[in-house]
This record gives C-alpha cells, structure tokens and sequence, in this order.
C-alpha cells in the first residue's frame, strides 16, 4: 500500500509485477503440458456437447451422492464410446457431456436411462476367469418366502459371494441350464454362425477397429437367432452358444459394444454385471418400463432386505403368466445388455413381486442399489437432455475469430479515445490494458489444466465487457487527478493525493463488481458461468495492474518534466481552468467551489 | 456558450442542475417506468428456442455450385422429416455466412437423418474448401431449458440484491443503499421494458447479459455516491451548502467520469454486438453485448439522473438536514441584506466577524474531515469591502 499522500516507490511496485508475470508465464512455460492456448470450449473449438438435467418425482433437488453415481455410470459410457478428451462434468443438478472434435454425436444418447428387459436363460456358465464362480449362482433364500416370491442370485458381488456359500445352491439351478445345454444333439451346427463370432472376437481384438463394424458383428454372433430355440421347435444350436459364449469377456471395464443396440427380440449372450457368469438369454418377453414401482424393504420373514417389485397391469399381466408356466426356471434381469440378477421362478407371481437375497438376504445398500436399477435402469436418477448441440470445427473457428476481432475492435476504440482525451495518460491506460491481457492469458492457461476452466463464448463476451470495468479503474484515478490540478496543485504533488481518494472508489466499485460475478457464478448454471468466472477474474486482475502498474507509472511520469508537460498529460484544460478560477477571483468569488 | 457548457462538464464546476430540477426528472423516469412495466405485462417478450425447447440446425450457406437458396434446405427439411421446420434463414456475412433451420424439438435420429440428407443434397463447403457431414452443426434444446436458465438467474438476482444491500449500507448509509437499489430496479425494468417494446428475442444469453448489468450499474452509483459522500462529510456544521446543493457538486465533479466510464465501456460492447451480427449473424455473442449496451445506457443515466436526486429526497426527511438547509438559507438572507446594507452603508463590522468566525469554523471543520481546504484565499477575498454578491448563482 503507498503511504498516505507520501510518496512512493514507484520501481518496486513495477518490480512486483514484473516478478508476478515472470512466475505465470513459467508456470506456463515449465508445468503441465506446456500447451500455449487456453482450453477452448465446444463453442469455440467444435464438437459435441450434452447438458443433462436430473429429474425428480418429487421435484426435489436430487441428492449430490445420486449426482455423483450418475456422473460416474455416464463417464463409464462416454469412454466406452472410445472418443479420445471427452469430459463429464457436474454443473450443478446437470450432467454436462463434451465431447470435442466431430465423432460425438453418439453422447447426445448417453443420457438414456439404461434399458432394462427380462429375458429367459437358457444356458448358465460361469465366466472363465472365475473357478469360483457357482457360489454366486443362486441360493434359493428363506424357503419360507411366500409363494409370490422369486429367488434371485444376489446382485452385488462382496456381500452376495460369501454369502450364498456352496451348499446354498440347489440342484434346479444347476439342473436348468445344463438341461437346456444337454439338448446338443441336434447337429445342425452352422460353421457360418461360428465364424461370425470368429470374425467378432478378431474386430473386438483390433483397437482401430469402425464402431459400427464392431457393432454388426456382435449382432451377428451374440444376437444370432438360433441361439434360441424357434418358435417353430428348431432346436438351439449349442455350437453357436459356445462360439458366441467364447467371445464374451465379463472382466470389469469391459466396454460392451452391443449396450443400447441390443434387439429385443433375438436372443442375447450376455454376461452378468459381476463378471461371474455368462448367459444365454432367450428374447425379451417383459420390458422394464413396465415396472411401475420397485423399493427395498426389511424381509418381514428373514434377515436383511428384500426388493419388492411392481408392474403396471399390462405387464403384471404378462409376468403372473410368464411365472406360472415357467416354475423352476430362471429369468433374468437385463440392464444394457448386462445381467442384473437371474432368480429361479419359485410359483406363479401375481401382483407385486419380491426378491430375496439368499442366506442372510441382501444388505440395505445391495437392495436399494436393485431397486434403483430396477426402477431407473442403471443410473440413480433421470435425466432429460436439455441441450445438446454440435458444433462443427468450422463454426467453432468462426465464432473464435469473431470473437477475437470483436475483442481487437473494442480494445482499439478503447486505445483511441484514451489516446484523445488523455493523451499520455491515455498511453499509460493503453500499456495498463495490455499487461493487463497479458496477465489475463497466463491465468486462463493455467486454470485451464489447474481446474479444467474452458473458454467458451460467452466467456470471451465477458473478457470484452470487463475491458470497460478495467479501463474504468483509471478513469476514475486520472479524473481525480484532474480534480486536484483544477485545485492548481502541480501534476507531481497531485498524483499522490488522487491515488489515496481514487484507491477507495476503486477497491469499492470492483467489489460490488466482484459480487455480482461470484454470486453468479455459484448460483448460476451453463454458460452464465463461463461468464461470471471471466468477468469476476478480470475484475481481480484489474486491482493488479492499477495497483502495481498504473499508479506507480503515473507516479513516475509526474516526476519527469517532460512527460508532465501539459500538453502531452491532456491535463492542460484543468490547469487552465484552475488558472482562470484564481484570476476569477482577483475580481470575484468563484460561484460555486469546494472548501 | 457551448464552450462554456464543456468547460463545464470536462472541470465539473457544478454548472449543470440535476437535484434541482428532480422533479421534472421524476416525471419522465416515471412515465419511462411505467411504459416498460406495461410492455412487459401486457406485450411479453419474444422468447427465443432456448425457452420454447427446439431444434436448430446451421451449416455454411455456400456449396461448391454457389449460394445455397433456403427455399431448397426447406425442402429437404420437409422432405426428409415429413413436416415443415419453423423458420429457414441466413444468417451473418461473407465467408462465414450460414443457414439456419429452426424447428420443434427433434430426437437423435432424427437430426442425423435430417443432416445426412442435407449433406447428401446440398453438400456445403466450408470457407476452407472442406466439405463434410461434420460441417452440419445442430443445437437442441428442452422448453425446459430456459426456463431452468432464468430461475436460477433470478435466483442469483435475489442473492445478489440482498448481499448488496447490506454492502452499501455498511459501505455507505441506509439511503445511499436504498437509492441505488432503485436505480438497479429501473436499470433492470428499463432493460426488459425495451427488450420487450422493441421486441428483441430473449435467450438464455439475454439473461445472463442482464444480470451483469447489475454490477455495472452499481459501479456506476458507487462512484457517485462516493463523491457525494466526500463532499457532505461535516455539511450538518456548515451553513455553506446544503446537501442537495452538495450532491449536485458531486453528480458534476463525477459527470465526465460517468460519460467516459461509458464510453469506455460501451466501446468494446459496440464492437461486440458489430462483429456478433455482421460476421455471426445472430448468437451468444450479439444477445450479450445488445443488453450490455441497453443496461449500460440506462445504468449511467439512472445514476445520475435519479440515484442521486432520490438519495437526496430521502435525505431531506431526515429533520437534521432539514434544519441545515434552513441554516444555508438563513445564512444566505443574511448576506444577501449585508450586501445590499452595504451597497448603502459601510461594511457591517460585527457581521463581517461573525462570517469570520464561520469561515474560521468552516475550515476547521473540514480539516477535521480530512478534507484540507483548497483555496486559503478565499478568506482574504472576502474581507475586500465591496466585493460582488457571492453564492448567488444558485438558489
């Protein structure tokens, strides 16, 4: 801080300064990726970008912990997309998807909740990486359950797999899917469907393999029809089911290209969702959308919880008569292509359904994580895309480069009118400025790869508006400093003077300033963000330069006797005025003047 | 005379009356403020896709035969969904112009069906000489959108306004915070009143342009008011002014700032809004900077033009400044009969002391303020037997 109407020196602000730019642009230069262009947003650059916004039965803001797992379960299908700089972020209830460069388009779906459907196994076996894994193969919970009660395998792999230990797993299980893969008699294997899925795991192995390649392969052989029997009595074909089985890789991270492109109505080789066992599904025979309600509940019969499940009346319809002709079967549960649970059908189920977890049930979060998925599909919440836009590169560069001029004209008419009106103050206020962006650039770099800052439009719109607020922090100085020449100080003594008045309105109209952006900032959603952040910033660099620049160069140039030729400080017409009050006053009093 | 008028307000000697004539400024602010207010209930505005929910497609307006007529992407528009898009445009200048589509919310596959057969029909080529699909930009958005945009912007308005409050009445006083309250309403009625009579659409960028009008309006008032404020430190001991007198010292002293200020600011705004049109057409760009430069208008001219004339009323019902003011008047009368005493007589010795003594008092007060006194001859002009009638140039 100077020292009140004493003087100051001037070379140590400058050398503050110079120090500050010396420590931003090394960290520019030497940390990071050493990229020298901000991070552009979508607007700017080009690509795809999805808002997704949660909604709640209730109308209640959703949890942040129910925000946090969808952001999660969509990160996990962006990259599975194999897009390369895709980001997901949370912006306050929304989910916000970018996606640069052109092949995005495919993140405008993300956002679907996952499709749930019910599928009847046909063949069970336990993934091969696993030896272990029938235990997590069902254990038929309390045989007490009530008649309308279907017996699941439990869905969450830690808790589930120790559970249901060994013994706990019966016989009709085991039975179900080696009676329908006993059926390999019938001999009419296609080697054709077989190379199909040859062909599949040799496009699955190739990284650089098309998207939609992959996809009509894994069509060809996961989704092959007489994997199932037909419905005119062709048997399945059980080569084909190990052909197809073969292909399948339940390890976790695992992206599935068939998620989202599955048909219902063929049959599906799928693995479950912990990697344990690999199925053979016959067609959908029940939609999850006809699930009207599904919540965990205590067992009012055992231990632990239990999930109990609803459907609209269609598809109650549908699944009391799907039970009663299925007893002893297992159906199960797809969510994008994953197998949720498969519980064996223990009676026909009319009305509401529920599930138990085996020995000692499931845990409170097992349960109401199989709720959730049952109700939402994988993710804890709804979204509804509420803006997706694609931007072609072209665009992007065009509004950049409209940007930037429009940034260069505002600056320019900035510089003339300064260059008019206060001449070398006006210098001054031009060199100010330019530092000023200097500073501007070096904080955008570094919070770009710091906290993930984009550029986007509307933030460039708030750097050009904060050229005024910027410029403004020097009206206000040099017109003060008008003030006290008016009064008939010199330049040199009225410098000091200006400066202390001129600091308070400054430090209060940038704070008022600065409120305005922060509360926007944390309030606000979308690009009114990108926004308040540059303006807020601007703001805060604005005292840096009129701190550390532009009081201690006014300073200087007041101590030389050129520079503070009045000709050349534009403050001639304040002097002049100040000269024609005093020789007023020879014959008058002045009419109105300050004390 | 003009001369004379930019003299004035380049030194800011006071030369213009605002706090005098208030009330004429009262009047026009008020018919202003109601014809914005019954724009606004009875006209509404006109809300862009952004709070509608829609679909809008844009790509380069030129292909490797020529211009690309509208007509014909309407067509194919039609052609390609079975149904009519709202609206078939260019939009911005030269290389960068562009065609937009607008239409009701269309899904996914839709709007790769629709930029697939626009490719295939029009195949556009970009200013770089490229032609692909990936030329076809496309922007959904949900009608709920908007809306969400706006609450949470009125939400930051509420938040904002109630924190200012409290910074301007610790910053300052209760009525200098009320008065600037008032100037950020009209600021933001006047704002919306034009958008809504000229009929501007209003995006979710519309909003945001809005809000940071806020701040600058504010800045504006704070710069006043901070003048005012320094000049009426100590007034209630001096009988030299009053404290409407004093506020329209102040309102001079900060008039070229105010001007320049917004200038200043309007300048880059002006660019913005050239460049976002001409080259861009319309967009985020060009709704941002037409709001700044309407709220920026009307945030100078309401700080001061009405900030200060109210913090001025709101002052005067204050009974302490009520009595000062009769003191100035008073004090006033009293010269104003010693001068013509003493265009007849001798100088009144006694009363000459006595303005003596207030001077004495005057400038011991202003010392005392920290405001040192600038013209220490004053004191000796004034003790000149014969000296013209002072302080008659205001009332």
């Amino acid at each position: 801080m100077a020292p009140p109407a004493g003087q100051i020196r001037p070379g140590r602000y400058l050398a503050f300064f110079v120090a500050i730019v010396a420590i931003l642009y090394a960290l520019v230069f030497f940390t990071g990726d050493r990229k020298l262009t901000p991070k552009l947003g979508i607007d700017l650059q080009g690509g795809t970008r999805v808002a997704l916004t949660a909604r709640t039965e209730s109308g209640e803001p959703p949890s942040r912990e129910s925000l946090d797992i969808s952001r999660q379960i969509i990160e996990t299908r962006v990259n599975g997309l194999g897009v390369s700089g895709a980001e997901v972020v949370l912006d306050g209830n929304n989910i916000v998807i970018t996606v640069p460069g052109e092949n995005g388009e495919r993140a405008k779906e993300l956002g679907q909740t996952a499709q749930l459907r019910f599928r009847p196994v046909l063949n069970a076996v336990p993934a091969a990486p696993q030896p272990t894994a029938p235990p997590t193969t069902t254990a038929p919970g309390g045989t007490t359950t009530a008649p309308a009660t279907t017996t699941p395998e439990p869905p969450a792999a830690d808790g589930a797999t120790t559970t249901p230990s060994p013994q706990g797993r019966p016989l009709p299980l085991a039975q179900q899917p080696t009676t329908t893969t006993a059926p390999p008699t019938s001999t009419s294997g296609t080697p054709t469907g077989v190379e199909v899925c040859e062909n599949y795991a040799k496009l699955l192995a190739d990284e650089d393999a098309d998207d939609a390649e992959v996809i009509t392969a894994a069509k060809a052989c996961r989704q092959a029809p007489n994997l199932a029997p037909s419905p005119d009595g062709a048997a399945a074909d059980p080569v084909l089911q190990q052909a197809a089985l073969a292909t399948l890789d339940c390890g976790t991270g695992v992206a599935d290209p068939l998620v989202g492109n599955d048909d219902p109505k063929l049959p599906l080789a799928a693995c479950d969702q912990d990697g344990v066992e690999k199925f053979i599904l016959g067609p959908s025979f029940l939609e999850g959308t006809q699930i009207s309600d599904a919540n965990a509940n205590l067992d009012p019969q055992g231990i632990g919880y239990v999930v109990v499940l609803s459907f609209e009346p269609e598809g109650s319809d549908i699944w009391s008569k799907y039970t009663a002709s299925h007893v002893g079967e297992r159906a199960a549960f797809v969510l994008d292509t994953e197998v949720v649970s498969a519980p064996t059908i223990e009676g026909a189920i009319n009305g509401d359904t529920t599930i138990t977890g085996g020995d000692g049930g499931f845990s409170q979060s097992e349960a109401g994580k199989l709720a959730n998925v049952l109700k939402y599909g994988s993710l804890p919440l709804s979204f509804e895309s509420s803006e997706a836009e694609t931007v072609s590169a072209t665009l992007g560069l065009a509004s950049l480069q409209a940007g930037l001029i429009a940034g260069g004209i505002g600056l320019a008419l900035v510089f003339v009118y300064c260059l008019f009106y206060y001449r070398l103050l006006g210098l001054l206020t031009i060199l100010s400025l330019v530092l000023s962006a200097v500073i501007v650039y070096a904080v955008l770099i570094l919070l770009g790869r710091w906290i993930g800052f984009t550029l986007d439009l509307a933030g460039i719109a708030g750097f050009i508006i904060a050229i005024g607020i910027t410029a403004d922090s020097f009206v206000i100085f040099f017109e003060r400093l008008k003030d006290e020449v008016r009064d008939g100080r010199t330049f040199r003594s009225s410098v000091p003077r200006a400066w202390v008045r001129a600091r308070r309105t400054i430090l209060s109209a940038d704070a008022v300033s600065f409120l305005a952006a922060a509360v926007l900032y944390l309030l606000a959603v979308g690009q009114v963000r990108g926004f308040a952040f540059t303006l807020g910033m601007s703001t805060v660099l604005d005292l840096i330069v009129v701190f550390l620049v532009t009081h201690p160069l006014v300073a200087l140039a007041s101590r030389s006797k050129f520079l503070s030729d009045p000709r050349l400080s534009g403050l001639g017409g304040a002097q002049r005025s100040a000269a024609l009050q005093r020789s007023a006053r020879v014959g008058a009093t002045p009419a109105v003047k300050e004390v | 005379m003009k001369r004379h008028l930019l003299e004035g307000l380049y030194t800011g000697n006071g030369a213009l009356d605002i706090i005098g004539k208030r009330k004429r400024g009262y009047i026009i602010f008020s018919v202003l403020f109601l014809a914005c207010i019954a724009s606004i209930v009875f006209r509404g505005f006109n809300l862009g896709i952004d709070f509608e929910g829609g679909t809008r497609v844009q790509f380069p307006a030129t292909s490797a035969a020529g211009p690309i007529d509208t007509q014909r992407a309407e067509d194919i528009f039609t052609e390609a969904l079975g149904k009519e898009p709202a609206s078939v445009q260019t939009v911005g200048a030269g290389d960068t112009a562009t065609i937009q589509i607008r239409s009701e919310a269309l899904t996914p596959d839709q709007v790769s069906k629709l930029k697939g057969a626009l490719f295939e029909q029009l195949k556009p080529v970009a200013p770089n000489g490229t032609s692909s699909e990936a030329l076809i930009s496309d922007s959904a958005v949900s009608g709920s959108w908007g809306g969400e945009i706006s609450s949470k912007a009125l939400w930051a308005l509420l938040v904002f306004l109630a924190l200012v409050s409290v910074f301007l009445a610790l910053y300052f006083e209760k009525w200098m915070a009320v008065a600037a309250l008032v100037g950020l309403f009209h600021d933001l009625i006047v704002t919306a009143g034009v958008y809504s009579m000229v009929g501007f659409e209003v995006t979710p960028a519309t909003v945001i342009g809005l809000l940071t009008i806020l701040g600058f309006s504010l800045y504006d008032t704070v710069v006043v008011f901070d003048k005012v404020k320094e000049n009426t430190r100590g007034l209630l001991g001096l009988t030299r002014r009053t404290y409407g007198e004093a506020a329209n010292l102040a309102v001079n002293q900060t008039l070229m700032r105010s001007i320049n200020t917004s200038l200043i600011a309007l300048l880059p705004v002006t660019g913005l809004l050239v460049i976002g049109v001409g080259l861009l057409g319309v967009g985020t760009l060009a709704d941002l900077a037409l709001v700044q430069a309407t709220g920026m208008l009307a945030g100078v001219v309401s700080s001061i033009f009405l900030c200060t004339p109210v913090l001025v009323d709101l002052k005067m019902m204050d009974p302490k400044y009520k009595l000062q003011a009769q003191r100035v008047a008073q004090r006033r009368a009293n010269i104003e009969r010693r001068h013509s005493a003493a265009a007849a007589d001798d100088v009144d010795l006694s009363d000459d002391d006595a303005i003596d003594a207030e001077v004495r008092k005057e400038r011991a007060m202003v010392v005392a303020g920290g405001v040192p006194a600038r013209n220490p001859k004053a004191v000796d002009q004034r003790r000149k037997p014969g000296g013209k009638p002072q302080g008659k140039k205001r009332k």
